[in-house]
């Protein structure tokens, strides 16, 4: 699995559509669905696991969210929290991630 | 000293943890942990109780010093036999600024907290600190909340002028981003 990790409008999408053949048929929106994983009442890791058993050529996409001023909204910042910390495990099971800003991504796995 | 930045969740606190518990066993010195947040409810203290819970076990001497954080060096015995852990700079320059209803300058809090840190790291063998990354989110503020954004970036920058290290941690990867050589651009 590769995990390409960046700010908004970075291009993060940009760099896996260039770097990797058919990215989009592979590619995972972590954000837009950390909700659904975090609302199955299952450890996000062994989500994480099957999915990349189903498709090992997988490309994990999420924003880098966590770095704002704290929201004052509990909730809000339980999320930005859960998100960081599901970030760190998808990264700790990527063969290589990916740091992506102002277009430019740098291997820092 | 030693400086790691992250954003929420980036897996800071584990790295800064690590980091000063190599440099304490390698030097045998005694460690300290510097807790800067202030409990003002519920949500503060189980923060606050999260924390020790993680730190429980580890060899850490807390040390609560929410502000003036120069008057720890009093909670200090040996300095030079001594390291410890600032955690987390981004809570020290909100209660810096923030005091008693009233707003500090921006100005007063960058030198007050500039000149203090330089007199712990002079003081102590080892000095780790750990400040938030709150730059990036894009969000208009206030203008109150700009200044403090701007003051704990300029404590930032200056603490990392000062580092021998720079740490930051993204999605639980610790970038050494103080060093000479080129990191890898992949594209």
């Amino acid at each position: 699995m590769i995990f390409i990790i960046g700010g908004y409008s970075q291009g993060k999408r940009d760099y896996a559509n260039n770097r990797f053949k058919d990215a989009r048929d592979h590619i995972f929106y972590l954000d837009d669905r950390a909700e659904e994983i975090f609302g199955q009442g299952k450890e996000p890791l062994d989500i994480l696991k099957k999915m990349i058993s189903e498709d090992p050529n997988l490309i994990v996409i999420s924003n880098e969210i966590g770095c704002g001023i704290v929201p004052a909204d509990e909730e809000a910042r339980a999320f930005r929290k859960k998100l960081g910390r599901l970030q760190c495990k998808a990264a700790a099971l990527a063969d290589e991630v990916i740091r992506v800003t102002c277009g430019i991504g740098v291997k820092i796995k | 000293m030693i400086l790691v930045l992250g954003g929420s969740g980036s897996g800071k606190s584990a790295f800064a943890e690590k980091k000063i518990k190599e440099i304490s066993e390698e030097k045998n010195l005694k460690m300290y942990y510097l807790a800067t947040m202030k409990v003002y409810g519920a949500q503060e203290e189980k923060i606050v109780n999260d924390h020790r819970k993680m730190r429980a076990g580890k060899g850490f001497v807390t040390v609560e010093q929410s502000e003036d954080i120069v008057k720890c060096l009093k909670k200090i015995e040996n300095g030079t036999r001594s390291a410890a852990l600032l955690e987390c700079m981004s809570n020290l320059a909100a209660n810096e600024m923030f005091k008693d209803g009233k707003v500090v300058s921006e100005e007063d809090v960058v030198n007050k907290i500039s000149a203090e840190i330089s007199e712990i790291d002079k003081e102590l063998k080892e000095l780790v600190i750990v400040s938030n990354n709150v730059f990036d989110d894009g969000v208009p503020y206030d203008e109150i909340t700009l200044s403090y954004i701007r003051a704990l970036g300029k404590i930032n920058s200056f603490l990392a002028k000062t580092a021998d290290e720079v740490w930051e941690t993204v999605a639980g990867i610790p970038l050494n981003i103080k060093q000479e050589t080129k990191s890898h651009v992949v594209f």
